[in-house]
């Protein structure tokens, strides 16, 4: 019979059977199962690429425009609206969302995972404690910003009504840190249950068999919560890294209810410059600066092994 | 008989990997197929691409005499189990087994009448109504089972259905499903790496190695005259032993028996056991074959040629032996083997 | 070892209270402002703890804001939230499938490329968006600004939505679609009548994650849409309405508000509990 034409790279050995000769470049060489993979795999292309074309166009043009503009002064090319920017408090705004990005991260990725650890065990509130610690996913992040605002008072405040018991008060806006501190505590309120979610499904899936396994074994807890806790949940904890870390970098709202534009942050700054018409071209180069800092971060968090790894 | 399935010269690569090597088999209407292989080497896989949900390389499927090859899985009108049943979760057994005659837009009082005909062959009537995560593998099995005979396909595949259940189910379901194929009269083809599946499941097995069919046979011709010294090897609850030819004047070949082909009564050759293993009232002795030249070992004296290099056997017996005792026993039976193929066979 | 489990226990209890009364403290703080009169909390230099005195008028006020601030702009999130749902399944349903099919090695990576898309700043992104739309002058029209808002707001959504999705694909048995066809369903059916109402709890966490995310939403919508309160959504009015000097109604009117979406949230965590934001990595 004659040869198929996907068959012309094959030549018959001494004892009848097949012989691979070397794979085909050519596509219309493809013997015809390979043909129709490809063209399996690039229909399921397909069906993600509105979603992907999505978010890709509607990212990418947006921020070529501001990078564009952002060396645009009076209609030609500058850099001053790089320059200017440090007389507006460029400074202070990058190390005040760094401190509290890298601080808030440390301490809502701590604390979440205390609560994923809390609401894996079975204990009588459990229910109870499940669901007091969700409702702050519920509440919109400026109401809580304004709750906390009436907590954290200059003079007075929900706080001080607990602290004036011990016969103190805090100014809780008297320095910058103290204000970057309540940002700080109220970021943790609101986003901490989420992440606490998610390291609660890395957790449900370790078998506790391991953990009696190791603890036969002689391990105490802190070293079976090393060596068994923490690797299970290492790929989630790297999600939660790459997506609350770029999160926290774009902090917004929160600051600008709860202590408006001082201290500035990197969005309080732009926001604030893009409400004023005069210099919105600042409002343009702050925004390329922070959207750099957070590709730096994100590429250190990836090269860092933060890529999700398909575990089946 | 009439050919159910025609597999023309099947060729299936993946990537740089030839796994169906030009593969040629007819199987029967009404037979019982049985694909034999060891794990891997593209069992499912032949499988996969008769049914239609891979595509061939190269080559043809025919059945009834009808080319299916470019069709789609849903219009070869052929059925398939897989091994880990595919039964759609949170739906009733009912409704898993409803589901083909669903798509075939068959009315829904028709549906329920052939529904509940094949839950009663399949003593699976009183289940029909719970939800299939909560049923046990022995049922699960037979609501797979129900939800492929109920469409009367033209034929049907099976792939390792009964690996997942436990080894007493299995034992049942097997002799079950047995039944069930010859009053029904449906051509089967089933795929498994488990010999005793093969020898109580088959009309004919097929042994498939490297892509191709290396034998196709009913059991009891497998067991008796592999082709191959692999399938010596393979087929069987034990292997075939193989030893030098020239025991018999034969230098350049190998003989080949199964472990009941001797006669303890003889004394052409010796063994000397390493262990002994009971099975019910079966002695089989493992043991390594003596060297013609070697003297009768006395203890603390080595022999000649090292324990490494001496061949394995395993022989019936009808006693329990010693580790160390010497087994005397000559071959009632044999085959002969030139360069790994089945020359002739010899009966004493 | 029955005193170490003891120990372990009291310590267990000792921290879950303190986190439970750290997470409630805030909102225990928001039903004082809300249901007593605002001498007794905003303009009391400090606040009582307790609850000492019970009343509706701010609740009452809240709803006659003028010009319908704040219940209109409540109209508007949710119908900006609905949008943002279904537009999210829409995409993301695809999306999913098609990428539970690919390779895993290559569908991370195009996730992980959505995740990295959700990283530029709002407002790099809101502020080229909102220009254009001054350009056009269409910036105050009301279907303009639901639609505009819901469609930069999706794009925060849909990484996380694709994520919640996939892992529900990815947990259905490996051969369900094979076997699906081989009983004689074509792609549609199969797709249609078996993989997505055997995925419909995934889908509808997706869905509900989405109304939340963008209920919640901030800063596409304080640049998107900033003016005309009715005509903004409830975190800008909110915001417009603290910053103006009327926190005491929005704080009120936000509690009220807050409680279905607490509900919901409650509702969710069930299922969020169950391993669907892990998104088919774990198990």
């Amino acid at each position: 019979m004659a040869t198929p034409r996907g068959l012309q790279m094959f030549k018959y050995d001494s004892l009848n059977k097949v012989v691979m000769l070397n794979t085909a470049n050519d596509n219309t060489m493809l013997p015809r199962s390979d043909r129709i993979a490809l063209k399996q795999n690039l229909l399921y292309f397909l069906f993600a690429l509105p979603a992907v074309v999505y978010v890709i166009s509607l990212s990418f043009y947006p921020a070529i425009n501001v990078v564009y503009d952002s060396f645009i002064f009076k209609d030609k090319f500058s850099l001053s609206n790089y320059t200017g920017l440090v007389g507006e408090n460029l400074y202070p705004a990058l190390i005040d969302t760094l401190i509290v990005s890298v601080g808030a991260l440390l301490i809502q990725l701590m604390f979440a995972l205390a609560v994923a650890m809390i609401m894996i065990k079975p204990f009588k509130g459990n229910r109870i404690f499940s669901t007091i610690v969700i409702i702050p996913f519920g509440i919109s992040t400026v109401v809580s910003a304004w709750v906390f605002s009436e907590i954290f008072s200059a003079i007075g405040g929900y706080a001080n009504s607990f602290l004036i018991l011990f016969g103190i008060t805090v100014n809780w806006h008297a320095t910058s840190t103290s204000e970057l501190g309540i940002v700080m505590f109220s970021d943790f309120w609101k986003n901490t249950p989420l992440i606490a979610l998610i390291l609660f499904g890395g957790l449900s899936s370790i078998s506790p068999s391991m953990y009696e396994a190791a603890s036969v074994d002689g391990a105490g807890p802190f070293k079976r919560f090393l060596h068994i806790t923490l690797p299970a949940i290492a790929p989630l904890m790297g999600i939660a890294l790459l997506i609350r870390g770029v999160a926290e970098f774009n902090i917004f709202a929160l600051p600008l209810v709860l202590v408006g534009y001082s201290p500035p942050f990197m969005n309080t700054l732009i926001y604030s410059n893009y409400e004023s018409v005069l210099n919105v071209g600042f409002a343009y180069s702050a925004s390329v600066i922070l959207l750099v800092i957070i590709m730096i971060y994100a590429a250190i968090v990836l090269a860092l092994g933060g890529a999700p790894k398909y575990a089946k | 008989m009439t050919t159910k399935l025609k597999l023309q010269k099947i060729y299936k690569r993946y990537g740089s990997k030839l796994v169906l090597n030009g593969l040629d088999l007819d199987v029967e209407d009404g037979e019982f197929m049985v694909v034999l292989g060891p794990s891997g080497m593209g069992k499912s896989t032949l499988l996969r691409v008769i049914v239609g949900i891979e595509s061939l390389t190269a080559g043809k499927v025919i059945v009834d005499g009808r080319d299916v090859s470019n069709l789609p899985p849903n219009k070869r009108d052929i059925a398939m189990v897989f091994q880990n049943y595919a039964l759609y979760p949170n739906m009733t057994a009912y409704k898993n087994i409803a589901f083909p005659l669903r798509m075939s837009r068959m009315p829904a009082a028709e549906i329920n009448k052939k529904v509940n005909e094949i839950a009663e062959t399949l003593k699976i009537a009183d289940i029909l109504d719970r939800n299939i995560n909560l049923l046990s593998g022995g049922q699960k099995q037979r609501v797979a089972l129900a939800r492929s005979l109920v469409r009367n396909p033209k034929m049907f595949l099976l792939d390792e259905p009964l690996s997942n259940l436990d080894a007493r189910v299995r034992f049942s379901a097997r002799t079950e499903l047995k039944k069930l194929q010859k009053e029904l009269g449906y051509t089967f083809m089933y795929v498994t790496h488990d010999q005793q599946e093969a020898s109580t499941l088959a009309d004919r097995v097929a042994v498939l190695r490297n892509g191709q069919i290396e034998q196709l046979d009913d059991y009891e011709h497998l067991i008796n005259a592999p082709k191959s010294r692999w399938l010596g090897d393979f087929v069987g609850d034990f292997p075939m032993n193989f030893i030098d030819g020239k025991i018999i004047g034969k230098e350049d070949k190998e003989i080949g028996f199964r472990d009941s082909w001797i006669s303890e009564k003889g004394n052409d050759l010796s063994a000397t056991v390493e262990y002994c293993q009971v099975n019910e009232d079966i002695y089989r002795a493992y043991c390594k074959i003596d060297d013609e030249d070697e003297e009768e070992t006395t203890p603390g004296k080595r022999s000649v040629v090292s324990d490494d290099k001496k061949t394995s056997v395993i022989l019936r017996v009808g006693k329990r032996y010693n580790p160390g005792d010497k087994v005397h026993f000559s071959l009632t039976r044999y085959n002969v083997y030139l360069k790994g193929l089945l020359e002739t066979s010899v009966t004493e | 070892m029955q005193s170490k489990n003891k120990i372990g226990m009291i310590l267990l209890y000792i921290a879950a209270i303190i986190l439970a009364v750290v997470f409630f403290f805030p909102i225990w703080i928001l039903i004082l402002t809300s249901f007593q009169p605002s001498n007794l909390s905003v303009y009391a230099k400090y606040p009582s703890l307790i609850l000492q005195s019970f009343t509706l008028s701010n609740v009452i006020s809240s709803f006659k804001t003028p010009s319908n601030g704040l219940v209109g702009s409540l109209l508007r999130s949710l119908e900006v939230a609905f949008i943002v749902g279904f537009l999210s399944l829409g995409l993301a349903i695809p999306a999913s499938y098609g990428l539970s099919k690919i390779s895993a090695r290559i569908s991370n990576k195009i996730i992980v490329l959505l995740f990295l898309v959700n990283m530029m700043p709002g407002l790099v992104i809101a502020i080229p968006i909102a220009s254009d739309f001054i350009r056009l002058g269409i910036q105050n029209t009301s279907p303009f600004v639901v639609f505009s808002v819901a469609f930069a707001q999706e794009l925060v959504v849909l990484p996380l939505t694709v994520f919640v999705i996939l892992g529900g694909f990815r947990s259905l048995p490996k051969d369900l679609e094979n076997q699906a066809r081989v009983d004689g369903a074509n792609f549609r059916t199969a797709f249609a009548r078996l993989l997505i109402p055997l995925n419909k709890i995934a889908i509808l966490v997706a869905f509900l994650l989405a109304w939340m995310t963008s209920w919640d939403e901030f800063t596409y919508a304080v640049i998107v849409a900033p003016i005309a309160p009715s005509n903004t959504t409830f975190p800008v009015t909110l915001q417009n309405y603290v910053s103006y000097g009327y926190p005491l109604i929005s704080a009120t009117f936000a509690l009220v508000a807050s409680v279905p979406v607490i509900i919901l949230a409650v509702f969710l965590m069930k299922y969020l509990k169950g391993g669907y934001l892990s998104g088919g990595l774990i198990g």
